[in-house]
């Protein structure tokens, strides 16, 4: 074949193009850490990494509502034990009262003690988390019970203003959960605790003692509804805090296969950079003495 | 004296071959030229009886080295080469334009939104994470936005580049013209111009770049050059071509006369119009696609929702509707049907009371028709709303102390006046969201009377689709055991509760529950109550009235602070298959819009490669054939030097032996 100067040029001109296009790559894998970097470097990775990315960003919602959700179950379950105790408490003057052994003062004393354990009791449900009221139900901005007192000051009646429907959040993608309470269910379940503790406390100001140790009974069904009330937030705060395990594992695995798609092996690739630069090296080099020996040089 | 001319003619012959040689070294690297080479041929002089007599050599003609086919293949193979590397840049420039994967790309806004919105779905009332939401689609919409422009700005510039493109095509064919003039006449007269022709044929070459060509021989060493047969150069005159618009449609044409459309299949015009015809229209629609599914599927919830700041009081359509094309075909997604409903729900403030109005709608009628009706529609039908038109526009207007929506799909106080006839009558109300994917009507019954919460009551409830056959009965039985306002399950997710009071037997209400209230989505279309607004990618952006008061963006379908049921619905937006037939989530089709660029710039960068491969081979393969050695050279000026001494020294000794005879005399 006849070989001409030209052919040699473009050639070696060629070569150091195409060496440096694959330079330029290495460069930028290098210095971005990813090996895919737009779409075309891997269509198949880039998907797959978007997707996982999109579904990273949506279990770190889940998540978020996770915590969200817990500090308001949490506060709620916090209000319910407090309220739990404050149960016992009137059940214990419930027990004192139904002896009959005690004056008047002293019957008035316990009564005034039930009203007052009455407006904890009252203080507690009415209990805000985040700015909302947490036995509301969707009603978050009003309070959740309200009393109708007489001249004297004594509760006469407590009354539920919130909405019989609760906010739900979404905790993945068919998983939805309460995240604040309608009280209306919780505390006037089997028995409406409010109008059974007024009871009581008329009763023990009365001296009426059966109706005392009839109040009693209705008190335990009231305080069993509070604890079992107590018993399901336990069960979605486990709930919870299995999802949260779960999510936390997919978002970890998600993290991890998103860098095994996208993040260049920087070991690998700088040996591939060295031999590249090599090669152009060398390229350079016969392009420096390219100028092939001719007669000219011997006449 | 022959002896004398054939030295002479040796000596030009000597001296025309050193210049040829010098012209082929002088040119070794100037592109698309061909190496000379010299026919030399014996004189013939006269015949002295013996034999006839040579006068020596003379240069008969000088050609160029080269061969056909390659020369053709380069050609064709140059202007595959130009077309690809035209779409292949223009491929790498939109993939970038998409810039994924990225974790501040479409993909991700979008993706980002809907993340915001399941938080404020949490905590409906935190203003920082409504905010948050309205920036989120802020920056969604930005995005859109700006990748319209770019795409806008490389239709511009595309179509400024195929005016450039077809200029240089111009001057090509009026050089290439030109020069097949001068070769035609310096061939007429017996010459040969074989410089011309390089330099021609290098004007052809560049021409390949540009736009698919053939050439055809036309004698006298005039090249005709044609465009899939149309002629660009017959002969020693070119045709002017020019871009034109029509349709969107981006073509070259013959300049004047008729026009004729120019099929351009190869080089860079071909290129610029696969672009600009093709790649970025196709890219543009699915963006549009992509930006009209979100805005749409973003405001059906929002439209028929309500959001922290209550019903309204007065609504401003923001979109006109003054053409007569049909509701359905004005680009807003409108389903055509001549059955559609609108509800609307007035609340009279002063009591809390909820009447609810469902107004026919036409959505095949032509739009400014559709509006006067609605607007006659509401202002007969709706008491304490009025509507009215302005600048094609429909707006609302509540009377004092009435307020509307779209949103509660049924009448929450069912019962009117009357209904319930015992005295101290208990008021009922329905609560909670409604599941059902068609219209009921629910007819509530009471078997039983009594005092609720008090006595037993027996409760019987009717389904039927509106004007249907009843299609289920169910009863509900509440006792003293109910406590007033308690919710009582119907079905599909409907509570009905009662408040204290009493019912007598035989009492009964009813009330509609609707699937959608805006069963066309019109309110979109008419810019009622929406979140987002404008048509297409380039054009979409929130609502101002949704940046000027977040508390507007629909959170559920009642006015409790804690509803949520809208942000859970517009959080289910990012699951629903929207797009490509119904089998693609709005991410979903930006990957695929993302992948196709992406497969698209792989597979044309790969062509590219391996056609600029194949024509470097070519190239190579043409210097072989055509190129310039210098040694060779060398060795022909060697020669001629070697001759024109070997001439001289001939001359030298006829001069001698002349000389020798003269001094005889």
């Amino acid at each position: 074949m006849r070989v001409t100067q030209n052919m040699l040029d473009r050639c070696v001109i060629f070569s150091m193009e195409q060496n440096l296009e694959r330079l330029a790559k290495l460069t930028e894998q290098l210095s971005t850490g990813r090996k895919v970097n737009t779409a075309s470097d891997d269509m198949a990775a880039t998907g797959r990494i978007l997707q996982l990315q999109g579904e990273n960003g949506r279990l770190s919602t889940y998540l978020d509502n996770i915590t969200s959700a817990e500090n308001t179950l949490n506060t709620a379950t916090d209000a319910l034990q407090q309220a739990s105790e404050i149960i016992t408490s009137i059940k214990e003057l419930g027990i004192q009262a139904a002896t009959g052994t005690y004056s008047d003062a002293d019957r008035e004393a316990m009564a005034e003690g039930v009203d007052g354990l009455l407006r904890s009791l009252i203080t507690l449900v009415n209990t805000k988390a985040n700015g909302a009221y947490l036995f509301s139900g969707e009603a978050t901005d009003t309070s959740s019970y309200a009393l109708t007192t007489d001249a004297s000051g004594n509760v006469l009646a407590v009354t539920y203003q919130g909405a019989v429907v609760s906010t739900e959040v979404s905790l993945g993608a068919s998983t939805n959960l309460e995240v604040n309470l309608v009280g209306k269910t919780m505390f006037e379940g089997e028995g409406d605790l409010f109008e059974t503790v007024i009871r009581l406390r008329d009763a023990i100001r009365d001296n009426d003692l059966d109706e005392i140790n009839s109040v009693r009974g209705d008190l335990d069904t009231c305080h069993d509804d509070v604890r079992l009330s107590l018993g399901r937030l336990g069960e979605r705060l486990d709930q919870m805090d299995a999802l949260r395990t779960v999510f936390e594992r997919f978002k970890e695995r998600n993290d991890q296969l998103i860098s095994d798609n996208q993040d260049a092996d920087i070991g690998e690739v700088t040996v591939e950079y060295n031999s590249q630069m090599a090669l152009l090296l060398m390229t350079m080099k016969v392009a420096a003495q390219l100028v092939k020996p001719s007669l000219l040089n011997f006449t | 004296m022959s002896g004398f001319s054939i030295g002479l003619n040796a000596l030009r012959t000597a001296m025309e071959l050193m210049y040829i040689a010098g012209d082929n070294i002088a040119n070794a690297n100037t592109p698309g030229y061909h190496a000379k080479r010299a026919y030399v041929v014996p004189e013939i002089g006269s015949t002295n009886g013996i034999y006839v007599q040579g006068l020596g050599s003379s240069v008969m003609d000088v050609s160029r080295l080269r061969n056909e086919l390659i020369e053709r293949s380069l050609l064709a193979y140059t202007q595959v080469e130009a077309t690809l590397r035209q779409e292949s840049d223009a491929l790498a420039h939109l993939e970038s334009l998409f810039g994924e994967p990225d974790t501040n790309g479409l993909d991700a806004q979008l993706g980002g939104f809907f993340e915001s919105v399941a938080a404020l779905a949490a905590d409906p009332n935190d203003p920082v994470l409504r905010q948050d939401v309205v920036q989120k689609a802020d920056s969604v919409c930005n995005l859109f936005r700006m990748t319209d422009a770019e795409l806008a700005t490389m239709a511009d510039s595309t179509r400024t580049e195929a005016e450039s493109t077809v200029a240089e095509i111009n001057n090509l064919t009026q050089q290439i013209a030109e020069l097949n003039l001068q070769i035609q006449m310096a061939e007429a007269g017996g010459d040969s111009a074989p410089s011309l022709e390089d330099a021609r044929d290098q004007l052809i070459s560049q021409l390949a770049d540009l736009i698919n060509v053939t050439t055809h021989d036309a004698g006298f060493g005039v090249v005709n050059v044609s465009c899939a047969g149309t002629l660009l150069v017959d002969g020693v005159h070119n045709l002017e071509l020019q871009t034109v618009v029509n349709d969107g449609v981006l073509s070259a044409v013959a300049s004047g006369g008729v026009g004729q459309s120019i099929s351009v299949r190869e080089g860079k015009l071909a290129g610029i119009l696969y672009v600009a015809n093709e790649l970025l229209p196709r890219f543009s629609t699915m963006l549009d696609d992509l930006a009209n599914a979100f805005r749409r599927s973003v405001n059906l919830v929002q439209t028929t929702g309500l959001g922290a700041s209550g019903r309204f009081h007065t609504l401003e359509g923001l979109n006109p509707f003054l053409s007569d094309t049909p509701v359905s075909e004005l680009g807003y997604g409108v389903a055509a049907g001549t059955d559609e409903k609108l509800v609307i729900n007035v609340e009279d403030e002063s009591t809390g009371e909820i009447t609810q109005y469902e107004l026919p709608l036409d959505t095949t009628q032509a739009a400014d028709v559709f509006l006067t009706d609605l607007r006659d529609a509401i202002n007969a039908g709706v008491n304490h709303v009025s509507a009215e038109i302005v600048d094609g526009r429909l707006n609302l207007q509540a009377e004092d102390g009435y307020a509307f929506d779209f949103a509660t799909p049924y009448d929450p106080n069912p019962a009117e006046s009357g209904d319930i006839t015992a005295t101290d009558p208990t008021s009922p109300t329905v609560v909670d969201a409604y599941t059902g994917e068609t219209d009921l009507e629910y007819s509530v019954s009471f078997l039983t009377g009594g005092e609720i919460g008090t006595d037993g009551i027996t409760i019987q409830v009717s389904v039927n689709e509106p004007s249907g056959p009843v299609l289920r009965t169910f009863t509900r039985t509440i006792d003293d055991g109910y406590d007033p306002g308690d919710p009582i399950e119907l079905e599909n997710g409907l509570k009905l509760c009662l408040s204290a009071g009493n019912v007598s037997a035989g009492d009964s209400f009813s009330f509609t529950a609707h699937a959608s209230t805006d069963t066309a989505g019109v309110l979109d279309a008419l810019g009622l109550n929406v979140f987002l607004t404008g048509q297409g990618a380039g054009a979409i952006q929130v609502a101002e009235r949704i940046h000027q008061n977040p508390l507007a963006l629909a959170s559920g379908i009642s006015e409790l602070p804690g509803d949520n049921q809208k942000l859970l619905e517009l959080h289910d937006v990012s699951t629903e298959k929207l797009l490509l037939g119904g089998t693609a989530t709005l991410n979903e089709h930006w990957r695929s819009m993302v992948g196709e660029v992406a497969t698209e710039a792989s597979t044309r960068s790969g062509q590219y490669e391996n056609v600029q491969k194949l024509v470097t081979n070519l190239q190579d393969q043409r210097d072989s054939v055509s190129g310039v050695s210098t040694d060779e050279e060398t060795i022909a000026i060697a020669r001629s030097q070697s001759i024109y001494q070997g001439i001289v020294k001939y001359m030298g000794v006829l001069n001698d032996m002349m000389n020798m005879l003269f001094d005889l005399l």
